[in-house]
């Protein structure tokens, strides 16, 4: 009988956004409580049995302190974005404020929409298949990994969002009295990512 | 903030950055009020995002791609920043500012000896922009340039300096050109690659700024061993 609650984590393989959920997976073994299951690219596999390996004692019960890994077909959001875009090294300094807006402009759609529009939904699809097989009782999602949110928030799934980051952007359009027109520099912080 | 290594947040974060000052000077109001609906447009106009859109809708998902609605007041969210050390705002229930989420640090003498002996000789500055940056030739003389005014300032301080350079771009032979004394003399290292975690160098106390590129991570893991860190945006 399998009374243990699960926890999916869905992320990108970056170093800097992988990091966060590693650090977390570490205390989660610590404890044993949780069936933890991994989604995310190829490359972030080592890392994670690093984990296990690190974790496991010699006396530790066969199947437990174990993370199941998951590998995300096709490839991951930095790649993405090279593969789909024309992006140049020398296109990513730009001037601030006013002077900025027309490079900017060229630029975030091409971060934003890193996917084609065929892979991300074959993604969601591809997360949704998997959520439906393993029915974990949490969700815990990368907040760049922008087909994860889709499934989610389609299938419904109980989820919580784990960020390497400062949470301002997605904060500073909730502060009152419009503050983030008039009070908070449009800055570093745009829709939530950074 | 973006994140350690250049990522899709780096490459945002380089390009939508104002530089404006919080809080935000009046005189700067409209460029301000300009920049956030420059993002809207992109939501709204982009030929990218709408075609992501059409494709999302047909496919039955109706919520909004996850950038544009990032605050979802019944989520719960978990970020390493603190309020102290974030921008000053109201943090709602559903949202745990937790502090450091980190991995068990390496300490650095399990690795590398050599480093330690160099690094216990004076006060040393890490220059670390990220494990994908690869450095042009003209951020290789800027940033060679500037080192050189440091150490000509501060005769006792010595460099790390994490740089790979673009290929075939002569970009290690302008710092080499320009830093010739100190790279004889050890005062700088220049390494296409960081032996050991840019956290077990901070936490050895021996360095004493980290010049770093803005990711959030180096920006935590600089706050949490208190070392200063000026920014260079220049990747």
């Amino acid at each position: 009988m399998n009374t243990r609650n699960s926890v999916l984590f869905l992320t990108n393989s970056e170093y800097g956004q992988s990091n966060v959920v590693l650090a977390v997976i570490h205390e989660l073994l610590a404890t044993d409580r949780l069936d933890i299951h991994v989604a995310s690219w190829p490359v972030l596999e080592s890392r994670i049995q690093a984990l296990t390996s690190q974790r496991l004692e010699p006396k530790a019960k066969p199947g437990k302190n174990q993370i199941k890994f998951h590998p995300i077909p096709g490839v991951g959001m930095l790649d993405a974005t090279f593969k789909n875009y024309t992006i140049s090294i020398d296109s990513i300094p730009h001037k601030p404020g006013y002077a900025g807006g027309t490079r900017f402009r060229e630029l975030a759609p091409k971060v934003l929409a890193c996917w084609t529009p065929e892979e991300h939904v074959a993604m969601v699809d591809w997360f949704g298949d998997l959520a439906m097989t393993l029915k974990p009782d949490l969700v815990v999602v990368d907040p760049f990994l922008s087909p994860a949110h889709d499934m989610v928030k389609k299938l419904n799934w109980k989820y919580a969002v784990l960020s390497p980051c400062s949470l301002a952007a997605a904060l500073i359009p909730e502060q009152p009295r419009l503050a983030v027109l008039w009070k908070y520099p449009w800055y570093v912080n745009l829709f939530g990512l950074s | 903030l973006g994140c350690h290594e250049i990522s899709n947040e780096t490459l945002l974060s380089n390009s939508a950055t104002t530089g404006f000052p919080y809080p935000l000077p009046w005189s700067k109001l409209l460029e301000n009020i300009y920049c956030v609906f420059n993002a809207v447009s992109i939501v709204l106009f982009d030929p990218f995002i709408k075609s992501l859109a059409s494709a999302r809708k047909r496919h039955g998902i109706h919520s909004q791609l996850a950038a544009f609605e990032p605050y979802i007041k019944d989520v719960t969210y978990i970020s390493p920043s603190l309020p102290d050390i974030d921008m000053p705002m109201e943090i709602p229930s559903n949202v745990h500012l937790v502090g450091p989420i980190l991995l068990p640090i390496q300490p650095l003498s399990r690795g590398d000896s050599d480093l330690i002996k160099w690094l216990q000789k004076g006060p040393t500055v890490l220059v670390n922009l990220g494990s994908f940056q690869e450095g042009t030739i003209d951020q290789a003389r800027e940033m060679a340039s500037g080192l050189h005014i440091l150490f000509n300032s501060h005769p006792a301080v010595q460099v790390l300096w994490k740089f790979r350079a673009v290929e075939g771009s002569n970009a290690d032979k302008e710092i080499e050109a320009i830093l010739r004394h100190e790279i004889k003399s050890g005062r700088i290292r220049v390494q296409s690659w960081l032996h050991s975690e840019p956290l077990s160098l901070l936490q050895s106390g021996f360095i004493v700024a980290a010049v770093h590129h803005g990711g959030a991570n180096s920006w935590f893991e600089a706050t949490w061993y208190s070392t200063p860190f000026p920014l260079n945006l220049t990747v």
